[in-house]
């Protein structure tokens, strides 16, 4: 196959899109449609891909993925629970002693942590269940049925996103901190260190903790 | 009223970043809205083609920012040419300004199509979750960033042309060099461009939950940077090859 032949299925491709495109914009005006046609012809690589794109409203996570890291959650939470268990049993050091103070506290912390992770999930799925009647409704067209309803219903679609990013954001943050924690306790038990230091953290991730709690409390 | 637009996560362990945009501020950019924001904001620019909606509505604008900045350089490029009338190259003796405008304009988008299958692979190949639109969409933001940079830079080139030629002959030798030069300089301002592609992919990757971050962190870079690789060998080459045929076929 020659270059003349190459360039005249190149062009026969361009003029099945620039009129895909056009059709597409029916609602733009008639210049706006006329540079669409002109510029999907010519440069109908860049414009395929818009064409065979699924309709997406934006960057949702898919059901995979939410209960990927909901997984990722409760493994560190558990990971979490068993190294705070292990210091808990040894009393040697003085950071563990500190810890063995806290026990209870560091017990409802963990509970906080579990119940803010089956918080986040039920929120997800909640979120990932209102994604795919959404996009149902857009494959199927039952959209006119209950329009009067559409900006309420994405309004708080949006809101109950708003709030599962926010819980997990917090999780995540306090699942950091008690890491950090853990490690500092290690490096105090070895090469000595501040204690202050632990205690300040101790007291940081409780008030986490306490903020969650009321936060979770105040919405649900 | 605000929205969430996408979810940007942070590869320091300390979870996803929430990245809320005004809708009233992002909602129907005009052509002119996009050029002020590739000159203005790039970062909110970014954060706007990561919402795959407003890349669909971004990309022919983008697209018309970079078709006219590439024209206007061939219209300009081939007018100094014309006027100088001291073309050595070969293949330019037998272009006009015709040839000349089309195949900078057309070479340069069209190195994109050419690479955009590659791109979407690269991408795919680095673990991010971007959809061809959103792949497509970076593409022709860098080459609209070209095309910008290099309007900004074609007066100065004017300017300096014409004083090297009412120098006279004691800058000959100069004004020979930086005519040349002159087709080098989508290359230059090029450069820019792949800059803009380059943190574009890394922002696409942000999205990655911070996990995946940190496992394909690197890989990803390294992706980004054969991608930049990719379009940087393409491009020339279909200038040089357009610049070829068109020369020959206006000279008929």
């Amino acid at each position: 196959m020659g270059i003349g032949e190459t360039i005249i299925i190149y062009l026969v491709v361009g003029v099945g899109i620039s009129i895909a495109l056009v059709l597409r914009a029916s609602d733009k005006s008639q210049f706006e449609r006329a540079y669409l046609a002109t510029v999907g012809f010519i440069f109908w690589p860049i414009f395929l891909p818009t064409l065979i794109a699924a309709k997406r409203e934006t960057l949702i996570e898919s059901p995979r993925e939410i209960s990927e890291d909901s997984n990722v959650f409760l493994t560190r939470i558990s990971k979490i629970e068993d190294q705070l268990n292990a210091l808990l049993i040894n009393k040697d050091g003085w950071a563990e002693r500190v810890l063995a103070n806290e026990a209870d506290k560091i017990r409802s912390f963990i509970a906080a942590m579990r119940s803010q992770s089956q918080r986040v999930s039920e929120m997800a799925q909640l979120l990932s269940e209102l994604n795919a009647r959404s996009s149902t409704t857009l494959i199927f067209g039952g959209e006119g049925k209950h329009e009067e309803n559409g900006p309420e219903r994405g309004h708080n679609t949006d809101f109950l996103r708003q709030l599962h990013h926010t819980a997990e954001r917090e999780l995540w943050r306090t699942i950091a901190k008690t890491e950090e924690l853990i490690t500092m306790i290690y490096v105090g038990r070895f090469a000595g260190g501040s204690r202050s230091e632990m205690e300040e953290l101790l007291i940081a991730i409780s008030s986490t903790v306490e903020s969650i709690s009321a936060v979770a409390g105040q919405q649900f | 009223m605000s929205e969430t637009i996408f979810k940007r996560f942070h590869g320091d362990g300390f979870g996803p970043e929430i990245v809320q945009r005004d809708l009233k501020q992002t909602e129907g950019v005009s052509f002119f809205g996009y050029i002020e924001l590739l000159l203005k904001d790039r970062r909110r620019l970014g954060d706007l083609l990561l919402d795959e909606r407003r890349s669909l509505e971004a990309l022919p604008k983008l697209l018309g920012v970079a078709i006219i900045g590439f024209a206007a350089y061939g219209l300009i490029i081939s007018t100094v040419f014309r006027l100088s009338g001291t073309i050595d190259t070969e293949v330019l003796k037998s272009a006009n300004w015709i040839a000349v405008t089309l195949s900078y304009a057309l070479g340069l988008i069209g190195a994109v199509c050419v690479c955009l299958p590659s791109f979407y692979f690269y991408a795919l190949l680095a673990g991010v979750r971007a959809s061809m639109p959103q792949v497509a969409a970076q593409s022709v933001r860098a080459l609209a960033t070209t095309a910008l940079l290099l309007l900004g830079i074609m007066p100065i080139y004017v300017v300096a042309i014409i004083g090297l030629y009412i120098g006279g002959s004691a800058w000959r030798d100069l004004y020979a060099l930086l005519l040349n030069a002159g087709l080098a300089l989508p290359f230059v301002a090029g450069l820019f461009g792949v800059i803009t592609f380059y943190l574009g992919f890394v922002d696409l990757s942000n999205t990655l939950p911070s996990q995946r971050y940190r496992k394909c962190g690197k890989f990803l870079r390294f992706m980004a940077v054969c991608q930049s690789g990719l379009y940087a060998v393409v491009a020339p080459a279909m200038i040089y090859a357009l610049l070829n045929s068109f020369g020959h076929f206006f000279s008929r």
